[in-house]
């Protein structure tokens, strides 16, 4: 009966954990939003600048409990454990410039980026030749 | 919640040049199956959109937000997709999509 009743307090336990859990998540995706994306204008005598990126983010985590006897013994053993883990990330993408003469987007590029998947592409292509060859 | 959700929110409207503009962006949200219910897991991505511009006695201009970065990576990509594949095609075939 207490062996019963001390599983029964571990499974409210557990589901409350869960709900908590749940809710985190669902805070944490409500989190990117338009201001997350689009950042505060800049003003730069009649010109306005806004700066928009590209937000990324994710986020997951799970717990677990186990309990059990060993052989004939009336002795229960139990354990549990729980993890987690999150990322996030943003990556500019445009400004957004205003003036009396009309509004225009500037692009950023990232050429650090474009140069490495430049190079993976062109080590890629190089194996293949090699593999070719050798064939 | 939704196990997968695409929409587009728009931001407080910006005075500018007389113009106001109105910040959008795609948003994608993805909450993965639980396959054991003790666990979660999700992730979000948004990116700007456009950005829609109103001036008195003109009409609504929208303005795409592109990603030049993606688009190089993205033409790279298959650039060399195609290349490799050439290079995979048996002589006879080459020669024919050749000419």
């Amino acid at each position: 009966m207490n062996e019963e009743s001390s599983s029964i307090a571990t499974e409210e336990n557990q589901s409350k954990t869960l709900e908590m859990t749940e809710e985190t998540l669902d805070k944490f995706l409500k989190t990117v939003s338009v201001d997350s994306v689009y950042g505060k204008p800049v003003e730069a005598g009649d010109t306005k600048i806004i700066p928009a990126a590209q937000v990324m983010g994710g986020l997951g985590f799970g717990s677990g409990f186990g309990y059990g006897r060993h052989g004939n013994s009336h002795e229960a053993g139990e354990g549990g454990g729980s993890g987690g883990g999150g990322r996030s990330m943003s990556r500019p993408v445009a400004a957004v410039v205003a003036s009396p003469q009309g509004v225009r987007v500037e692009p950023v590029i990232d050429k650090t980026r474009i140069a490495m998947t430049a190079m993976i592409a062109g080590a890629f292509i190089l194996f293949t030749t090699i593999r070719k060859i050798l064939s | 919640m939704r196990m997968f959700a695409r929409n587009i929110i728009s931001g407080d409207p910006v005075n500018a040049g007389g113009k106001t503009l109105i910040p959008e962006a795609k948003r994608i949200t993805v909450r993965l199956p639980r396959r054991n219910p003790r666990a979660a897991r999700g992730m979000v991505r948004a990116r700007p959109a456009a950005i829609l511009a109103v001036e008195p006695g003109l009409p609504v201009s929208r303005i795409r937000i592109n990603d030049a970065t993606r688009r190089a990576q993205v033409l790279i990509v298959l650039a060399t997709a195609g290349v490799a594949l050439l290079l995979r095609t048996p002589r006879r075939q080459h020669d024919r999509l050749i000419g």
